[in-house]
């Protein structure tokens, strides 16, 4: 419902239900996210994977439309599953969905006759389209301007220079919507081709599958494209086969190519267009072109690629270490007013052994991770990713991996989930599998507090960030090897296609960057004050009971007998924490681990880290805070180094911590990722294969580093 | 003279000279297509990324092993695998 | 004695937290890979962005 102006003469389409299409890259996603801004929802389409979005937008004259996000498109007469879908919306053939009533076309300006393909298409069903021209900044700093009115003209629909990444243009566009026009088709191919398609075009329009607007193209799909399994075909009947053998024998006899027709004339046609309304600059190369000379050089671009990740990961360690320090100082002030404030007790030891121990010795490594994803995601937004694919393919199909699994494992060191549910988009089902089965093993953000305790409290400052790389490359190696493995052990399937694009490079949209930043430090945030937090609590009651009280007795007479005190207190805590719940279930796991070179407390921790690896460091820090008597330092790192076995030795060395990092790298400790595989493979059979040899992996290569370092004379 | 067959029993003919493949080309050079050569479903989508004979295209460079390969086609820029360039028919200019 | 009791409240509601995210099914650990988790959505449009 909307207001006719009167004295306007442009013909407005009554708008309720909108499509958005476009290329991918064509910033469809940004465009469609500025249009609904925070009231769209994510669904599926029945029987496939593909994923439905839907929101509501506001259009120039006040109405509201919905709008559905139709998956990205080269071209709407292919056969892969995500453009039969989009055919399927267009043509208002899915089951439980109504047709739009006018198509918002998004188009890369920086890329125009490619583009220009799929418009043209999409301009052949019918429906009323509007073309929103994307990134004309890009065209412009590209030296190549295009006149958007002179395309409007060319093309017979209106057109909308926009620049989605800053918003520019978005009032046009709304207002432009209710102005979508149905087009003609603009192309004709030679005469025996028409006269050969008109037989199948009335056969078609006489099936009545499709809109009558949309039968021309249809035709057209049917006689270049459509294989035997066609559903159309099937559902059209007999004489719609005559019709379409008839149409395929007279291309033949006239020497026509009928897979190359369509797309031969369809490029001409967009060629043309472009010609008219495109400058192109005699230059011709564009500074992502220079910076793309070094990138992906063969010699500088890998190596770019390790400067760019040690970067990232002494940064990481370098920067955050003064908001670190300030964290660690504001929970020991805590501590402190907390003891003086609520006096001695039970609760005063929960609150400051369990909670504050536990979840301050957690939240002390916000800085790192907000860096982490810092870096993360300005590498992805500028545009680098494409080009570290393109570095990686090689070595990915090495073993055995295909070029899409990239997207997803880089995805992995953020949290292995979205990255298991990113293979969504491979359409090799058994690549799909492989690389589910190793994106654990890709070190994910929670592993980052675990590596950066012991790193810190272990290893010299010089080496601490290359000690962090070693961890990230061993774990990329690891699943690179494992990727290599179980494509032998599952069976080979056929090598697919890698075709990829390489997007120009962008200026970073910081506002983007940071919001992704304070999105997961929230997350991390809001973890730790939840789950860690429970489970510190518990934890802590496990560690502190029960209370023997023999041990007590024991500890008074041995300072009777005149042992010195200290040395008794220490000894009775530690007694004390052996005998608790806690120390008990670390007891048990003890001859597993020893070889591994960790202790019972250690293994305490490994335990609970099930939870959530992060969980670990709450672990040692209650651990060690409740068996702790000497409170000259509260950080965790100090009373890992100062901590001590019954017999008065270092409990731990830089050995013992590279041990155990080796396994965090290996160890498969996230239950949401095994709950994530079984929902992906439908079965319960993968993850547990999952957890199995990512354990066995976890240990064996725990035992290699800590027994092959003694025996190389590292670690007393 | 040779003769490539294409579905239905369509023939195409080209000359010789015409031989050469994408994958043949040196990183900087740059060539007219000819044809495609592939199984059906690579050579649609080839196809449709604007591999259409005459298009102009350029190998833009190859990455370290010498596989992928970087083409400027339609001005942008396209990564593929060096198996599926040798499929593309080109005319060097 | 006040202190204990507190304490022990302290527990209960931790454990009956646990039990309840288990219970709905939020799984012991991470919120990751639910629906709910704004970082998994975020991750997955930047995936939608790039493959289209």
């Amino acid at each position: 419902m909307h207001v006719e102006s009167s004295s306007a003469a442009s013909e407005r389409t009554r708008v309720h239900h909108l499509a958005l299409a476009g290329n991918p890259n064509s910033g469809k996603t940004s465009v469609f996210n500025r249009l609904t801004g925070l009231r769209h929802r994510i669904g599926n389409y029945p029987g496939v994977t593909v994923e439905r979005v839907e929101g509501t937008v506001k259009l120039g004259d006040g109405a509201e439309a919905q709008i559905v996000d139709l998956p990205g498109c080269y071209s709407l007469y292919s056969n892969a599953p995500d453009e039969r879908i989009a055919r399927d919306a267009l043509l208002g053939l899915l089951p439980d969905s109504t047709p739009p009533d006018a198509v918002i076309a998004v188009v890369d300006a920086s890329n125009l006759e490619r583009n220009l393909y799929f418009v043209t298409q999409l301009m052949e069903t019918g429906l009323p389209v509007c073309v929103a021209l994307n990134m004309v900044d890009i065209a412009e700093r590209h030296g190549k301007p295009i006149d958007a009115a002179l395309l409007a003209e060319e093309l017979g629909v209106p057109v909308v220079p926009i620049v989605a990444r800053s918003g520019k243009g978005f009032d046009e566009l709304r207002a432009a919507i209710p102005r979508a026009k149905v087009s003609n088709r603009l192309w004709r191919m030679p005469d025996t081709a028409e006269n050969a398609i008109e037989g199948l075009r009335a056969a078609v329009e006489k099936t009545g599958m499709v809109p009558d607007a949309a039968v021309e193209g249809e035709a057209i799909r049917l006689a270049c494209h459509a294989r035997d399994e066609d559903p159309y075909l099937a559902r059209g009947g007999d004489e719609l086969r005559v019709a379409l053998h008839k149409a395929r024998d007279m291309l033949v006899e006239a020497g026509i190519d009928r897979e190359a027709l369509e797309s031969e004339f369809r490029y001409a046609l967009c060629h043309h267009i472009v010609e008219r309304v495109q400058q192109s600059s005699p230059e011709g190369r564009n500074r992502s072109e220079a910076v793309d000379r070094i990138v992906t050089h063969p010699v500088f671009g890998p190596i770019l690629y390790l400067a760019v990740m040690a970067v990232m990961f002494q940064g990481v360690y370098a920067w955050a270490g003064p908001f670190m320090d300030g964290i660690d100082a504001g929970m020991s002030w805590l501590g402190e007013h907390v003891a003086e404030m609520l006096g001695e007790g039970m609760l005063t030891d929960l609150l400051v052994d369990g909670v504050l121990a536990g979840v301050g010795g957690i939240l002390v490594f916000l800085p790192q991770i907000c860096l982490l994803f810092f870096f993360l995601s300005l590498l992805e937004d500028v545009g680098y990713m494409a080009r570290a694919a393109f570095l990686a393919d090689r070595v990915m199909r090495g073993v055995g991996l295909h070029g899409k699994a990239f997207i997803p494992l880089m995805s992995s060191f953020a949290c292995a989930i979205p990255g298991i549910m990113a293979t969504r988009s491979m359409d090799n089902a058994r690549d799909r599998l492989v690389t589910m089965l190793i994106a654990p093993l890709i070190s994910c953000s929670a592993r980052l507090p675990v590596y950066a305790l012991l790193i810190a409290a272990f290893i010299p400052k010089g080496y601490q960030g290359l000690t962090l790389l070693s961890m990230y490359v061993l774990s990329v190696l690891a699943a690179l090897g494992a990727a290599w493995v179980l494509r032998r052990f599952v069976v080979r399937g056929e090598p697919s296609t890698f075709l990829m694009e390489l997007p120009s490079y962008k200026v970073p949209a910081w506002r983007h960057v940071f919001r992704t930043v304070g999105n997961r430090g929230w997350v991390f945030v809001r973890q730790a004050g939840t789950v860690i937090l429970a489970i510190s609590i518990i934890l802590w009651f496990l560690a502190a009971f029960p209370k023997s009280d023999e041990i007590a007795q024991e500890a008074e007479q041995r300072i009777e007998r005149g042992e010195d005190a200290d040395v008794v207190a220490r000894w009775e805590s530690g007694e004390q924490l052996r005998n608790s719940y806690a120390g008990k279930m670390g007891l048990m796991l003890e001859p597993a681990i020893r070889p591994l070179g960790f202790d019972w407390r250690i293994g305490v921790g490994l335990v609970t880290s099930f939870a959530a690896r992060e969980v670990l460091v709450s672990t040692l820090g209650i651990v060690f805070s409740v068996g702790d008597v000497d409170e000259t330092s509260v950080a965790l790192r100090d009373r890992l180094r100062a901590a001590k076995l019954p017999n008065g030795a270092k409990a731990y060395n830089g050995l013992v911590a590279i041990s155990i990092m080796v396994f965090f790298v290996l160890a498969c400790q996230c239950m949401a990722t095994l709950a994530v595989i079984k929902r992906e493979t439908n079965s319960w059979r993968w993850p547990i294969f999952v957890f199995v040899y990512m354990t066995a992996l976890a240990w064996v290569g725990s035992f290699i580093v800590y027994q092959g370092g003694l025996a190389l004379g590292f670690g007393t | 003279m040779t003769e490539i067959p294409l579905p239905d029993g369509a023939i195409l003919r080209t000359r010789e000279a015409d031989h050469e493949s994408l994958a043949d080309l040196v990183p900087g050079q740059t060539a007219v297509v000819c044809c495609v050569r592939q199984g059906q479903a690579k050579r649609r989508r080839l196809l449709e990324m604007g591999f259409v004979s005459g298009t102009e295209l350029r190998l833009v460079r190859t990455a370290p092993l010498g596989d992928p390969i970087q083409v400027e086609v339609r001005g942008y820029q396209l990564s593929l695998r060096r198996a599926d360039a040798r499929g593309i028919l080109v005319r060097s200019v | 004695m006040a202190q204990t009791i507190g304490a022990l409240t302290i527990l209960a509601a931790a454990i009956g937290y646990l039990a309840w995210r288990y219970a709905t099914r939020r799984a012991t650990g991470n919120c990751c890979g639910e629906p709910e988790c704004p970082a998994v959505a975020q991750m997955l449009d930047r995936i939608r962005q790039n493959t289209g």
